[in-house]
């Protein structure tokens, strides 16, 4: 989180700079792009089935906390144990004793942004506790110590050369003279990851969908590392945002089509795990359920803000957000990047991270028009703007500035005075500073025209 | 010749007076009506053009107290009960809430508007284009009125309050979107040259009410919003014309703006109104969905960024070999165009009025 004191500006124009990245960041989102603009269009029904995810994730959160307790039940229905979790600390710390208890000092994680919210892996590790991450991408992002920078691609960033290098610097077992070759990269991973699993005996993941009439727990992914870390260890923990729960099981129809088709591109999603609480002699012997809030019901308190919680963490909007495409996930110095990381992140932080976040984003609406959920991002965004500029210190520039526009744009014969003076003042040399320079710094400024508009017409 | 002060007090006491003749002339005029019973055969507000709010003003509430009611009677139009013809009381008195306007004309309860099919719109110039852009505003005036169209001009307009409420000063904004739909409440049709303000006012002037908590102004908004129209949807949809009668003998990108596209639908309105116009020759604009990168405080705030994003699309305009970009924004223009003019490109930025407006022969 280094960078986010400086705040977007300037972790943008670091990030602007380096050439490979944005290189690689053109080429990835724009396939993903395209591939999901075709998958989207094969299905007649599309617009009806945003309607439905966000209707049904709407009446959720609506409904949240009934919802949770039916989950609740039901979970512990099937064998399984629930642990609320106030927040990073405390899930941790839940994760961390459970862990413990079994004596493991190792342990395998699927995919999870939940878990990267909580810096769980850290946790750990200060208790001696490894966790290794076992999908590919996000094996090297922790073997490089970086952090991931895409919500489904987090090596967005790397091409095959670096994670080359990463592997023969970092993966244990890796050959030192590993080529670059994706089949081999793969290999060298999978051989390392299989001893993984068959050793660990507890096993971490997150939740994509919680079902609380059955208490099934849904983990969708794409290379099967999912699977054998939910099946393999005697002890599966899974950490959910409390906003992960849905109804009854056919919702799930509803975004089994949304998800996969709006990040991966894909019409299904290669592995579809779900299980229901413990079965005697298949899967783990435990399983637990840690249901996290870290901020969710501040968010769900405001609310235009709160739609955000509709998320199902698919990433369209990244792909095909131009400042997303452009900066890549680390200058937004939060587990969530690009336009949903920007509403989500504040609000979870209560503006503590990413306060500047709610001002990356040229309100294009690109966004708001692929969510599946359809979460009317530019809207939150103003609507977190207004909420910054509301607990911001009094007398900032901007503000007087601002205040005294509006003033001007509120009686007709300021506003016409103003313009007459710019039109005689505006001519002359610009002034390099604030604003002004930063626009003219790559655009001329247009000048006030000597006879406005109104004048015009006055004198037809 | 007269002293100031003098002058000045003259001037308030007149103003005073005009004021107490005013708020009491209708409500006299009301009582009159009342008087005579309901007259209302003249509906001068059918036939005209488009659905426009005095032709369809509801009737009286009866629930209203009765000056009220005579007040609301007297300056809105007459309901359409049928009755006895009786005369109706026209005041010659000049500019008076009982008077419509209509364009640039006013008309007096009871008097038929001349050319009754002659379309009327209020033009919505944008703060923008006031000062710096006033060539589109006056290609606009042009346009309209080859097309027979009669423009009027509120003066008291100013700012739709779209910088404020996307840069978060929401309070500001309200207070800017209370102004519009003063200003605009009682036009029948607005026309504006930017998808941008445009989109301002029918989408974001909704939730600005909610955030101030203002019900009546989220009503007003309501009643508003739909008569609010950009240039190439009032052509179009309103007009039925996509010939305007236009020459510009250029070649011609249009960048279609993200509130264009995305907010306000413009879909194809206005590549047909650029296909119409006689010598010119319309480029296709590679990743022509692409933000510009304006963004509006967004291009200083994060200027890195909106640099970035600018560069790509200028790189596209610039692949097609263009003379000319076009738009129906002149904010993303000021934006294009004033990279284009730093990197002395050759290429220039017209807002699309403008070429829609133009009668230049090759």
């Amino acid at each position: 989180m280094r960078k986010l004191a400086e705040g977007f500006p300037q972790a943008a124009r670091e990030a602007l700079a380096d050439s490979q990245l944005r290189h690689n960041l053109a080429h990835v989102t724009g396939a993903i792009r395209t591939k999901r603009a075709s998958v989207v269009a094969e299905v007649p029904d599309w617009s009806e089935l945003r309607d439905a995810g966000a209707a049904l994730k709407e009446r959720v959160l609506r409904h949240l906390d009934t919802y949770l307790l039916e989950l609740e039940a039901s979970v512990q229905r099937a064998g399984g144990v629930v642990h609320w979790a106030r927040d990073a600390a405390e899930a941790n710390r839940i994760v961390g004793d459970l862990a413990a208890a079994h004596g493991a000092s190792e342990l395998v994680k699927v995919k999870s942004l939940t878990t990267d919210e909580i810096g769980l892996n850290e946790a750990l590790a200060k208790r001696g506790i490894r966790a290794w991450e076992t999908d590919l991408a996000e094996l090297i992002v922790q073997l490089s110590h970086d952090r991931p920078s895409h919500i489904l691609v987090p090596a967005i960033h790397r091409n095959r050369v670096e994670i080359r290098d990463v592997f023969r610097a970092a993966l244990p077992g890796a050959p030192p003279d590993l080529p670059d070759d994706p089949r081999a990269l793969a290999e060298a991973a999978r051989l390392h990851l299989r001893r993984l699993f068959l050793e660990a005996r507890v096993g971490v993941s997150g939740v994509n969908f919680a079902i609380a009439q059955t208490g099934a727990v849904c983990v969708v992914e794409s290379e099967g590392n999912g699977r054998m870390c939910t099946t393999l260890p005697d002890v599966l923990i899974s950490v959910m945002g409390i906003e992960k729960v849905i109804p009854t099981w056919q919702d799930l129809e509803v975004f089994l089509q949304l998800l996969p088709r709006s990040s991966t591109a894909e019409r299904m999603n290669p592995y579809n795990s779900l299980w229901t609480g413990v079965t005697p002699g298949d899967g783990p012997r435990e399983f637990h359920l840690v249901l996290l809030d870290n901020g969710r019901t501040r968010v769900l308190a405001d609310t235009v803000g709160r739609q955000a919680l509709r998320c199902i963490r698919c990433s369209a909007c990244l792909n095909v957000c131009p400042v997303y495409a452009r900066t890549g996930g680390h200058a937004y110095g939060s587990t969530y990047p690009g336009p949903i990381g920007a509403i989500l992140t504040p609000q979870l932080t209560d503006f503590e991270q990413g306060s500047t976040l709610p001002y990356a984003s040229s309100l294009c609406g690109a966004c708001y028009e692929v969510c599946p959920v359809k979460i009317d991002i530019p809207q939150v965004l103003v609507h977190l703007r207004g909420r910054a500029v509301a607990r911001a210190r009094a007398g900032s520039g901007e503000r007087m500035a601002m205040r005294g526009l509006g003033w001007v744009f509120e009686r007709r014969r300021a506003y016409e005075a103003a313009q007459r003076a710019g039109g005689v003042f505006g001519r002359g040399p610009i002034p390099p500073i604030g604003p002004l320079a930063r626009w003219s710094a790559s655009r001329d400024l247009p000048r006030p025209a000597r006879r406005s508009f109104r004048e015009w017409w006055r004198s037809r | 010749m007269i002293p100031g002060p003098l002058w000045g007090r003259a001037e308030r006491l007149q103003t005073a007076l005009r004021t107490l003749a005013m708020a009491l002339a209708p409500v006299l005029f009301g009582f009159l009506a009342d008087a005579f019973g309901h007259t209302g055969s003249h509906s001068f507000g059918q036939g005209t053009f488009g659905s426009g709010a005095a032709s369809g003003a509801p009737a009286v509430p009866t629930g209203a107290t009765w000056p009220r009611r005579w007040w609301r009677r007297a300056i809105r139009t007459p309901s359409r009960q049928s009755g006895p013809d009786f005369p109706t009381v026209a005041l010659e008195l000049p500019d008076r809430p009982w008077r419509h306007r209509r364009g640039r004309h006013w008309y007096t309860d009871g008097m038929e508007p001349p050319a009754a099919s002659v379309p009327r719109v209020s033009l919505f110039i944008t703060c923008l284009a006031d000062m710096l852009f006033p060539q589109t505003g006056r290609a606009v005036v042009r346009l309209l009125e080859r097309l027979g169209v009669e423009v009027e001009f509120p003066r008291e307009q100013t700012c739709c309050g779209q910088m404020h409420f996307n840069s978060g000063y929401i309070d500001e904004a309200t207070t800017l979107a209370r102004r519009f739909v003063e200003t605009f409440r009682d036009c029948e049709l607005i026309v504006a040259p930017s998808a941008s303000c445009v989109g301002m006012v029918r989408e974001s002037y909704a939730h600005a009410a909610r955030w101030a908590g203002d019900g009546a102004l989220a009503q007003e908004v309501d009643e508003l919003a739909p008569r609010v129209l950009e240039l190439t949807e009032f052509l179009v949809d309103r007009l039925g014309v996509v010939d305007v009668g236009a020459s510009f003998p250029h070649r011609v990108a249009y960048h279609s703006t993200c509130h264009s596209l995305r907010v306000l639908n413009l879909g194809e309105r206005p590549l047909q109104l650029l296909r119409a116009v006689s010598g010119l020759e319309l480029v296709e604009l590679p990743e022509a969905r692409e933000c510009c990168g304006f963004g509006g405080t967004f291009a200083v705030k994060n200027a890195d960024v909106s640099t970035a994003m600018l560069t790509d699309k200028l790189r596209a305009i610039l692949d097609t070999g263009a003379e000319v970009c076009t738009s129906a924004d002149n904010s993303c223009l000021m934006h294009i165009g004033g990279a284009l003019s730093r990197q002395r490109a050759g290429v220039r930025t017209v807002h699309l009025a403008e070429i829609l407006a133009g009668e230049e022969t090759g």
